[in-house]
């Protein structure tokens, strides 16, 4: 392995090693020509990312020289991949034109990472694309922790500052707001960085790109002037983190961070937003999970998540706002009601809705177009892009005052007329077909500069005076074949065919010599071709320089274009639910203060719209704070319980962000976290044990939940042996209803002996069972939830279903009604598990063992593990 | 030789239950009609293989008890009527308790369903007519319905489908029917698992018109409505540029049943008349609201023919609110000159001189000549002579071809009962379908003056040819073969036999254009004269067939007023 210690001499490589002396955490494209390169450690790895030729050129002196390279015109797709790969790339230009005199200089424009790439290849049209920078400390004795999250492709900057009581609710804060934002990048200072656990905590938030920030300490020690000096305000009260230290250190050097890799001040960052995680209903990592909010568990798939069944937007911004609002449930009844009005009035007037969506239909990324534009990295298509943006926002404005509801108003409020501005000067500016290449001509408008104006005349002018000269010279020379004509490589020139050359008269340089003819130049046509050579080279300049002043015109209304898109957005979701309302038939939810959760004929949005052969069977679900606490479900699995629970979830949690739900109708008491607990494969990746997982969750919503939580248990206690289940389940149970939390519960178990807490709390519990019918003993399930607590558990029935061997399940069949002859229902939570239930357990388990099945192995293990049982008498 | 003997009992029911199962669409038909029964909001129909493998139709209606259930597949087992007076009047789709029955005798189904209030559905399965299972089934209320292997106990029936791209034509044209007249239920429709057709529930008619037939055409459509004694009507007709060559934009609803109804079909085309092209048809939607007892639906099995007992009202209000819709939709005078719906579709000088007389810049009046008078010809093109009233003006080339255009009409309709019987009769293969159904229509042939015989073929015993032995002498120039396709499909489509004479309106008049004087010519005054003495016997001598104006006639009091002898 070769190292960066090596010495050089050559000028070219010393000028490489002092650069890559700068940017040592970075991978350096270094601009040689028409290719960037990687060199020595670099160039092993961008050869194995990229899966390019890795070569070793002599460098002089230096001899050979690790090296591969891209080409500069297909250099974006080349960045996606290692940025995708988690590599910071620093792109390193030429600064100056090379000349005669030494070598050219060259210094780094940019520094492309995870979360600060702005190249389309990178970014998913629907999705955000955050970074975050933590900052942690202490207050009085409590742990504080501040995130700032920042999307540089959309402008988006917000931060929080929140304090934990202990480590593990550090922890739990920590990776609910990580999880809220999903960011592709996180810096950290150097001691936290270093730290071993808490890194092994983040490196739990699934692609996120961790890199420490050596500068950390630069912008930290003066974060409030930074942040003033960056917003030009006196003041950061007005973002609401004047008071929060470490909030405002986080933010300060994280816009420090963004600055420094694009090599710019990050200008589209207009303001932060500071917000509190609560705020917003407070969905833990596990509610997203299990709920299947943006990938289902299984397959970690798009297709079948419910993002995926409710996206309806039509513009990416829409896309991401939908995905944001998802994970930003309000708790504010107004601000829902409002959304809901809103969508209430496309559903009905389907006419102006259809309207509204063509327009946004036809919006390119405003907020994204503005973000390349600040940082210099737009062309002039996008400039045209965006004023067709803006037509079609000022239509939509239009449409959106024929509505009648507040949010309407508001949101046409944002759209102001100062973007006509923008329009106008756009038009005024930029070419209808300008060309894509900013360097070279092709761009601005007729009238714009009256020096471009003359010098296009020169330019243009060019053709007919090469046409006049051919004539004139014609006619001088007598030389009827002869041409004038242009390349590249030696501009104009006068060609007179070898038959002809005996006329070619004296002031006539002999250029070149062809097989049947020669070329030649004279002092007026050299004259003239530098004329235009220059005006070209000139046009082209001045072209460069006045794109650039059009696009720091229009950045100058970044403020209002991020309004309007912001507007557009918003537009995009409400309509998009009315679509999805009317396409999937789901009714207006009413907010209610009483406590309570109706749902009539509620649906599974997902489940609804995957079932095939079966019918989705409706369910209604009601919930309040006393005799109708908690729901104890029971019946076997595959009846429908999880769907059911995870129904009233979903639909809940829909009427929070604004949406219809699926059912006949909805009454829904406002909530402030949803839990989802549930026995799902997706943590047996993290190396903790089944139930130490569930353990730890479950101990997190005990010590969360309020009064107005909404908890789904599915199935808890069933990573360990039955008679440990069946405790733990029924204390959990017992304690939500009783310490004072009363959150309205969904408690689904198999274990029937659970039943009797209904008996003991009738005032808190209600039994409920999915219906099932017994056909002969085999099970035909009606997914229809009744009150009652189920009887029968069909293990069998359904092991039998699934194909399980005939010589197995008719085994269990006698074990099962053994055990349900010796044993002895559970009564009361004092109930101690006495030695005779253990002495039954062992020979029932001793009863069900097949010998001839068992390797000698499995045999010695099944020995230990009832010797395990026993000795715990 | 076999003897003849009494067919066995489930042959029976499933030589009937062809009668009304008689490919995909007419299950589809039957199942949706009984989900709309069911008051059913929202529908969903999926198919398979054209609905050949497999047909499904799930309603969210009122669903069905267990006894309902065991009973529905009988013959003539119906909730709808139960005794001969609920007969006379039928609201409800089905009524004959043959649509299920005959489902059950040529295909496998299985019907699950479940009543508002109960736990579960029920379901039984049924194969050739016999219950193969029951049971009870986890669903929401309403019904689903699987029709699977659809004739798959009759191959010879089974080979009588056409293509899937064919039959899930006609799936989809009777879906489309169903869904006009119902734009308030949502329908869902999937072929081989992919969605074809969403349609949200609670739609206006011409949201549900523009979904299902297109934006231009709902752009396109002329509202109408009748409020009579008798019933009610309300719908649209089609402005002349949406009609087509077939009546497949056609659809009337009675009480909410798409039916087909001659005397209707009729009565719009000849209000239209020849504001259309020659062989196309006015598209239409009409609601009719009536009393049941004012129709006759059960006359044939299909139930898409309809006939009332108040036709002649009907027909009269009809014709009378089309023609006033159209009057007032502009379609007149005022686009004269710009080329639009004028030239184009103004062919008839019966329905020209109606239009023209609602536009009050048109005066209509006879023409007298004065006796005597000279006819001058300027610019080689137009006639000018003196009437009893004024002067008329009077194109050559229109005045001519209008006249020749009458003679041959005349011609036509003489030569059309004179038959050719031809020396080698002319052998005609059809397509089976096709065959079946000329078959039928023989008679209609014969009363057009042609002798046609079937021939078995001795290729392919299946199959049967025709041998054309005279043929009217109209049609002597022509494809035989093509022609007798055409007449075919136009009696197929319902069409009047009456109306083959369209057919030929445009080859007459064409003929007529190319023979007449053109523009240009000169013409001695005996010409002049006869031409405009000729033309003034002529029927329909304001427009040129084409439907531009011949002749315009200036009166002496508008001249006064040109030279300001009068005020």
């Amino acid at each position: 392995m070769m190292t960066m210690d090596r010495e050089f001499s050559t000028p070219m490589m010393l000028q490489y090693m002092e650069i890559k002396r700068q940017y040592p955490d970075c991978l350096l494209f270094f601009r040689l020509g028409d290719f960037y390169e990687l060199f020595l450690d670099d160039a092993l790895i961008g050869a194995k990312v990229l899966n390019i030729t890795l070569t070793a050129r002599p460098r002089g002196k230096d001899g050979d020289v690790p090296m591969a390279g891209v080409p500069y015109h297909a250099s974006e797709q080349y960045l996606a991949k290692l940025v995708k790969a988690g590599y910071k790339v620093a792109i390193c230009e030429q600064i100056t034109e090379p000349d005669k005199r030494g070598i050219v200089e060259r210094a780094v424009v940019r520094i492309v990472t995870p979360g600060t790439v702005l190249n389309e290849n990178s970014l998913q049209q629907k999705e955000n694309n955050h970074i975050v920078s933590i900052s942690r400390g202490e207050e009085k004795g409590e742990l504080v922790i501040a995130l700032a999250f920042a999307d540089i492709s959309t402008g988006s900057f917000v931060t929080t500052q929140v304090t934990a009581q202990n480590r593990q609710e550090f922890e739990q804060l920590l990776l609910t707001e990580l999880l809220r934002f999903q960011p592709s990048e996180c810096i950290l200072p150097n001691n936290l960085y270093n730290e071993g656990e808490f890194l092994g905590l983040l490196k739990k938030v699934s692609s996120l790109n961790i890199f420490p920030f050596d500068q950390w300490e630069v912008f930290e020690s003066d974060a409030a002037n930074y942040l003033k000096n960056h917003f030009g305000i006196s003041s950061l009260r007005g973002f609401g983190i004047e008071t929060k230290t470490y909030a405002k250190v986080a933010s300060a050097v994280l816009l420090g961070y963004l600055n420094h890799t694009q090599q710019q001040t990050v200008s589209h960052i207009k303001k932060i937003e500071s917000y509190k995680p609560h705020e917003f209903v407070i969905l833990d990592r596990s509610t997203v999970v299990n709920l299947e909010l943006f990938e289902t568990i299984r397959e970690g798939e798009k297709q079948g998540s419910l993002l995926q069944v409710i996206d309806k937007t039509v513009s990416a911004a829409g896309g991401r706002l939908l995905k944001n609002w998802l994970i930003h449930p309000l708790k504010n009844k107004k601000n829902i009601e409002q959304r809901l009005d809103f969508v209430e009035e496309c559903v009905f007037n389907r006419n102006l809705r259809s309207k509204v969506i063509e327009e946004l239909s036809g919006i390119y990324d405003i907020e994204r177009i503005v973000a390349k534009l600040s940082v210099g990295l737009a062309n002039p298509g996008d400039l045209l892009n965006l004023k067709l943006s803006l037509q079609k926002s000022l239509e939509v404005k239009k449409l959106l005052l024929e509505l009648k509801n507040n949010l309407a108003v508001q949101l046409s409020k944002e759209i102001t007329e100062e973007i006509t501005v923008v329009i106008e000067w756009i038009a005024k500016q930029i070419l209808d077909n300008p060309k894509i290449d900013i360097r070279s001509g092709g761009i601005i408008r007729e009238g714009v500069s009256e020096r471009l104006d003359k010098l296009r005349n020169i330019s243009g002018g060019g053709k007919s005076w090469v046409k006049e000269l051919e004539q004139k010279e014609r006619e001088r020379t007598g030389i009827s074949s002869l041409k004038v004509k242009y390349n590249k490589v030696f501009g104009y020139y006068i060609e007179v065919s070898k038959a002809n050359l005996d006329h070619v008269p004296s002031d006539y340089y002999r250029k070149q010599t062809l097989v049947n003819a020669e070329r030649f130049i004279t002092d007026d046509l050299k004259r003239y071709e530098d004329m235009i050579l220059n005006a070209e080279e000139e046009i082209g300049e001045l072209e460069h320089r006045l794109f650039l002043e059009t696009v720091s015109k229009v950045v100058q209304h970044t403020q209002v274009l991020q309004n309007t898109a912001h507007a557009m957005s918003v537009t995009d979701v409400l309509s998009s639910f009315a679509v999805l309302a009317q396409k999937n038939r789901y009714t207006k939810p009413e907010l209610i203060t009483t406590g309570e959760i109706l749902i009539r004929e509620g649906r599974h949005p997902v489940v609804e719209t995957v079932l095939d052969e079966s019918q989705f069977v409706p369910n209604d679900t009601y919930l309040n704070e006393t005799d109708y606490q908690l729901l104890l479900i029971t019946g076997p699995n595959m009846a429908g319980k999880s769907v059911y629970m995870r129904q009233t979830a979903l639909i809940v949690l829909l009427a929070h962000i604004g949406c219809f739900v699926p059912a006949e109708s909805a009454q829904i008491s406002l909530v402030d976290r949803i839990f989802v607990r549930s026995g799902a494969s997706d943590i047996i990746a993290s190396g903790l044990s089944t139930f130490m997982v569930e353990m730890v969750e479950t101990a997190h919503i005990l010590n969360h939940a309020t009064q107005n939580s909404l908890i789904i248990m599915d199935e808890i206690g069933r990573g360990t042996s039955t008679y440990d289940g069946i405790s733990i389940a029924w204390a959990v149970a017992e304690y939500l209803v009783t310490s004072g939390l009363h959150a309205k519960t969904l408690f689904a178990t198999h274990y029937h002996e659970l039943q009797k807490l209904a008996e003991q709390y009738p005032e808190k519990i209600q039994n409920f069972q999915v219906a099932i019918e017994n056909d002969n003993g085999e099970p035909i399930f009606l997914h229809k939830v009744i009150p009652g607590g189920a009887s029968h558990s069909f293990g069998v029935a359904v092991a039998k279903l699934a194909g399980v061997p005939e010589i197995v399940t008719k085994k269990a069949v006698k074990i099962l009604s053994n055990l349900e002859k010796k044993a002895e229902e559970i009564k009361g939570e004092n109930k101690k598990i006495n030695t005779s239930d253990l002495s039954e357990k062992i020979v029932a388990d001793l009863q069900a063992i097949v010998i001839e099945r068992m390797t000698p192995i499995e045999a010695l293990q099944e020995l230990a593990r009832l010797q395990e049982i026993a000795s715990k008498k | 030789m076999a003897q003849i003997q009494k067919l066995p009992q489930e042959l029976i029911a499933r030589i009937a239950a062809g009668q009304v199962v008689e490919r995909p669409a007419s299950v589809v038909k039957e199942l949706i009609e009984n989900s709309l029964d069911a008051g059913a909001k929202h529908i969903r129909i999926e198919l398979e293989s054209a609905g050949k493998k497999k047909i499904v139709v799930v309603d969210d209606g009122i669903g069905m008890s267990q006894e309902d259930l065991s009973l529905c597949f009988l013959h003539h087992a119906t909730s709808k009527i139960s005794d001969i007076s609920d007969l006379l009047a039928i609201q409800t789709f089905g009524f004959r308790g043959e649509a299920l029955s005959s489902m059950c005798a040529v295909a496998q189904v299985r019907i699950e369903s479940k009543l508002p209030g109960s736990l579960a559905g029920k379901y039984i399965e049924v194969e050739r007519g016999i219950i193969t299972k029951t049971g009870s089934v986890g669903m929401p209320t309403g019904t689903r319905v699987t029709v699977s292997g659809l004739f798959a106990v009759i191959p010879a029936r089974k080979k009588f489908l056409k293509s899937d791209t064919t039959e899930l034509a006609h799936c989809l044209q009777v879906i489309t029917e169903i869904a006009l007249a119902n734009p308030q239920i949502s329908f869902t429709v999937s072929h081989n698992k992919k969605i074809v057709l969403e349609l949200p529930s609670d739609q206006t008619i011409l949201e549900r018109v523009a979904h299902l037939l297109s934006d231009h055409i709902a752009e396109n459509l002329l509202p109408l409505s009748i409020q009579s004694d008798h019933f009610f009507l309300s719908g649209f007709v089609g402005k002349p540029q949406i009609g087509t060559q077939s009546q497949l934009r056609q659809f009337l609803f009675v009480n909410k049943r798409s039916v087909l109804s001659k005397e209707i079909s009729q009565i719009v085309k000849e209000t239209f008349s020849t504001l259309l092209e020659p062989r196309s048809y006015p598209a239409f939607l009409f609601n009719i609201h009536l009393n049941p007892e004012l129709i006759d639906i059960n006359v044939d099995p299909q139930k898409t023919r309809i006939k009332f007992l108040i036709e002649t009202e009907i027909i009269k209000e009809l014709n009378s609110a089309i023609r006033s819709v159209l009057e007032q939709a502009n379609l007149t005078y005022e686009q004269r000159g710009n080329n639009g719906f004028y030239d184009e579709f103004l062919m008839d000088p019966g329905i020209a001189k109606l239009v023209k007389e609602s536009g009050d810049g048109w005066n209509i009046k006879d023409v007298e000549l004065a006796t005597g008078a000279e006819v001058l010809q300027i610019h080689n093109l137009y006639l000018v002579t003196q009437t009893k009233r004024g002067v008329l003006i009077v194109d050559q080339h229109a005045a001519h071809e209008r006249i020749l255009y009458q003679e041959f009409l005349e011609k036509f309709e003489k030569e059309r009962n004179d038959a050719i019987v031809l020396s080698e009769p002319i052998r005609v293969e059809l397509p089976v379908a096709e065959a079946e159904f000329l078959k039928t229509e023989l008679a209609v042939f014969s009363k057009l003056g042609f002798v046609i015989t079937e021939e078995i073929s001795q290729k392919k015993k299946d199959q049967t040819n025709f041998l054309v032995k005279q043929i009217p002498k109209v049609f002597k120039t022509r494809n035989i073969k093509r022609l007798i396709q055409e007449i075919l499909h136009d009696s197929v489509e319902n069409k009047n036999p009456k109306e083959l004479d369209v057919g030929t309106h445009r080859t007459l008049a064409y003929l007529a254009c190319r023979t007449a004087i053109k523009s240009g010519e000169k013409l001695t005054p005996k010409q002049r004269k006869r031409l405009l003495e000729k033309l003034q016997q002529t029927e329909g001598k304001y427009t040129c067939p084409h439907g531009r104006p011949v002749e315009v006639e200036l009166d002496v009091m508008y001249l006064d007023q040109l030279f300001k002898r009068v005020k």
